[in-house]
């Protein structure tokens, strides 16, 4: 940090030394101790006095250097700037600064966030956004500036509450002007309207730990959400994103083979009429591993019918017994043909031992609806799978992840969610 | 490449060789609704069943 040793003028109201620092387009200067206005075109003249005015809360001073970008500037002037709307108060501080080689640039502080703002004087396509223009749009206004899409983000009024130092223009606490914002990916351009002045102006965010660096000052700790704060880059987020989804599609894929292995056929398929039950069957299992299935059906017909099957082992000793409804309603109604229930079931479970298996079948209870008349039904059909396999945690490991590989993209989505979140902008206007 | 990296590497291929393995043997998907009460007999092979005494 160095103060910048240039000429000095003694303020013609209060008499305090007043450094210059500005170049040749200062047109104003304020003075620090008095806030009296001065005419630095007309040999300092006293223009007006701004008394009693409350100083922004500011680490930056007036002849403050730093470096931003590469090159060197000089804070000559701040501007304490408060908006009101709908019962709430935003206030921020412009700091003018000044290089001698690359002219003036606003550098703002506003809920511990600093960005930097200089005068656009490229094309805009269209070339002017007007309050009225936005107000009458059907869409978020767009702008085209130097191949950059800009979208419509807030229509601001602002009055300067505080000022200080050396400006390019004449200045005036309570001064009011109405900026409507438009922001890209990384910059914001704002069109001001002063009376009939037009100004055109592209912010950007700033590197914040660097510039206080730059300038010498304490870091600075900011709240809330700046639109155009880039979201934070990881250096492993690509690297992890691709890894999940790519073991994302790893596992779909074996589940879906998993999903076919159903394993080889203990019983095949036998129909058994309901004046045979109940009934046992009797069927090998040679390798123990991976499920055996009962896949049962029942050709049920607006009807429910409860099946009942016991599975012994090779020793004869009970494995489990199970029950199932199977039911199966249709008809037709205003809506069309419709249909309700299931008439299939499969009971899955996993053997201890090799050797000979019997299943007991019967369908004890059935009937219409909530009636128990007894089973309606002409054929019970069953066969048995095993050796079959499950998809269940590979499709749990695609679930993670896809997790894992999408949270750098939610992150960046919700980023971009938070980013316009303090726009004006509504479609139900 | 960095050490984060293998170390994503290897978890997630541990993580795809377990998944197959417990899929392969369908492990966790029989049917839950088993009656394999000490009326039926043996508790069987899972370690949900409390109904043996």
């Amino acid at each position: 940090m160095t103060l910048t040793k240039l000429a000095a003028v003694s303020c013609p109201n209060c008499g305090v030394g007043l450094q210059v620092l500005g170049g040749g387009r200062v047109v104003t200067h304020v003075c620090s101790h008095c806030g009296t206005q001065l005419d630095t075109i007309e040999n300092y003249r006293k223009l007006r006095t701004f008394a009693n005015l409350r100083r922004p809360n500011t680490p930056f001073s007036i002849g403050l250097t730093g470096r931003i970008v590469g090159v060197d500037w000089t804070v000559i002037g701040i501007l304490g700037q408060t908006e009101r709307s709908g019962g709430r108060t935003w206030t921020w501080v412009d700091h003018q600064l000044y290089s001698p080689t690359h002219g003036y640039v606003w550098l703002t502080l506003e809920d511990g966030h600093l960005t930097l703002t200089r005068r656009y004087r490229g094309a805009l396509r269209p070339g002017w956004l007007s309050v009225m223009g936005v107000e009458t749009a059907d869409d978020p206004p767009l702008i085209m500036a130097e191949g950059t899409i800009y979208k419509y983000y807030e229509t601001a009024a602002s009055e300067v509450t505080f000022a200080e130092g050396e400006f390019t223009w004449a200045v005036g606490v309570g001064d009011k002007t109405t900026t409507i914002t438009l922001m890209s990916n990384d910059a914001m351009l704002s069109l001001s309207e002063t009376g009939p002045e037009r100004e055109v102006d592209r912010t950007v965010y700033l590197p914040q730990a660097e510039t206080c660096a730059a300038f010498g000052i304490a870091a600075l700790n900011p709240y809330h959400m700046h639109p155009l704060k880039p979201v934070q880059s990881n250096p492993n987020a690509g690297f992890v994103q691709t890894l999940g989804l790519g073991c994302a599609a790893v596992c779909l894929i074996l589940s879906l083979m998993f999903a076919s292995m159903t394993g080889t056929t203990a019983l095949p398929v036998q129909r058994i009429a309901p004046s045979a039950l109940p009934t046992e069957l009797s069927f090998d299992i040679d390798d123990i591993h991976g499920l055996t299935t009962l896949y049962l059906r029942a050709d049920v017909d607006n009807s429910w019918a409860w099946v009942e099957a016991t599975v012994s082992d090779p020793q004869g000793a009970p494995v489990f017994t199970a029950g199932r409804e199977v039911n199966f309603y249709n008809g037709t109604d205003s809506d069309g043909y419709w249909t309700e229930g299931d008439p299939s079931t499969q009971i899955s479970f996993h053997p201890e031992m090799p050797g000979e298996y019997t299943l007991e079948l019967d369908v004890p209870e059935g009937g219409l609806d909530a009636d128990m008349s007894g089973p309606r039904l002409s054929i019970l059909t069953v066969r048995i799978q095993t050796g079959g396999a499950a998809p269940l945690w590979t499709l749990l490991a695609a679930v993670l992840f896809a997790g894992i590989g999408s949270y750098h993209l939610a992150r960046k989505y919700l980023h971009e969610n938070a980013r316009w979140a303090g726009s004006d902008w509504s479609d139900e206007d | 490449m960095t050490i984060f990296r293998l170390i994503m590497i290897v978890a997630s291929a541990l993580t795809i060789g377990g998944a197959s393995y417990l899929s392969y043997n369908g492990i966790g998907s029989e049917s839950s609704d088993l009656d394999r009460s000490i009326r039926v007999g043996s508790g069987g092979n899972t370690f949900t069943n409390t109904s043996v005494k």
